[in-house]
């Protein structure tokens, strides 16, 4: 099926087409979704979410990007809505602590174990994705893209809405960041 | 030259490199569906506040609002009735009046009681 049948197919609401985006672009979403907030049932949640839209904001979808695009444009900012929205709760959990005046400790982030990886390699990537998190939001994205989706700089700039020497440059400080913040991490 | 620690950071910075997409977790359309179609009766429920179906009913309110007013009611019809009749109640309260003041064989053997004092 090409790709304008598809997009016809979904807004005539044909389920025989929506069907077959989910099972075309379901692990593209996934692995997304699972990159910037590496755990499985958020990935999941952002996933279906990341369908639901598509299925019902299909009729404002314009050919002038691909689909993938689209979808990757869509899930990359369901993906950050959650992270902030997470980030607020905990940050209302410490000061209810604080004002309730309660000893807990917030949760710390969970040891990430990518299941994409080589066994040999499962430390070193989970180091890695601890740090990636720690990474300001822009250079998040990008980073995540290129590294766990093998996009080019082309392609992550046509998904950010940037040019490509920004992409550059937003990779080129997701690096120096993650170097300071390995260093760190080594150090200890 | 790099240092041993720079060396083991390429190294940590190189380890998602060769990694595998992960797939989306079983049955997951299934459970799309069941999502959409949880999600379908809200969106019902929610469909006279889309712009199309709003209009139309500030439209047919605006026509019922328009109609009501124009009509006559039966409150007016009740007070156009009451106005009718109002003409006899006036005769029938000033009969009553005249009656009160009619004088008795009493008020008349009173008045000449009086004379003859």
């Amino acid at each position: 099926m090409t790709e304008q049948a598809l997009i016809e197919g979904l807004k005539r609401g044909d389920e025989t087409c929506f069907q077959y985006l989910v099972e075309t672009y379901k692990d593209l979403v996934y692995n997304t979704a699972y990159g910037l907030l590496q755990q499985v049932q958020d990935a999941e949640d952002v996933a279906q979410e990341v369908f639901l839209q598509v299925f019902r904001s299909i009729h404002s979808f314009k050919a002038e990007a691909r689909l993938s695009t689209w979808l990757y444009r869509i899930t990359t900012s369901r993906a950050l809505d959650l992270i902030r929205a997470k980030k607020s709760k905990k940050r209302f959990g410490v000061i209810q602590r604080l004002w309730s005046g309660e000893d807990e400790a917030p949760l710390d982030i969970p040891a990430v174990e990518h299941p994409g990886v080589a066994l040999e390699q499962k430390e070193d990537a989970s180091l890695l994705l601890r740090a990636i998190a720690k990474l300001p939001e822009n250079q998040r994205v990008a980073f995540t893209l290129h590294k766990l989706e093998g996009l080019s700089y082309q392609e992550i700039s046509e998904i950010m809405g940037s040019s490509v020497a920004a992409v550059e440059s937003l990779m080129h400080r997701a690096k120096l960041g993650l170097r300071k913040i390995l260093e760190k991490d080594i150090s200890l | 030259m790099q240092t041993p620690s720079s060396e083991r950071v390429d190294q940590i910075l190189a380890s998602l490199d060769k990694a595998q997409r992960v797939p989306a977790p079983p049955f997951f359309y299934t459970r799309l569906q069941a999502r959409l179609s949880q999600s379908r009766p809200e969106e019902q429920s929610l469909l006279w506040l889309r712009p199309a179906p709003l209009v139309g009913l500030l439209s047919i309110l605006l026509v019922l609002n328009f109609w009501l007013i124009n009509t006559p009611t039966n409150s007016t019809s009740a007070s156009a009735t009451l106005a009718d009749t109002a003409p006899e109640d006036e005769f029938q309260a000033l009969s009553f009046e005249d009656r009160s003041v009619e004088h008795t064989v009493f008020d008349y053997e009173v008045g000449i009681e009086m004379i003859q004092k």
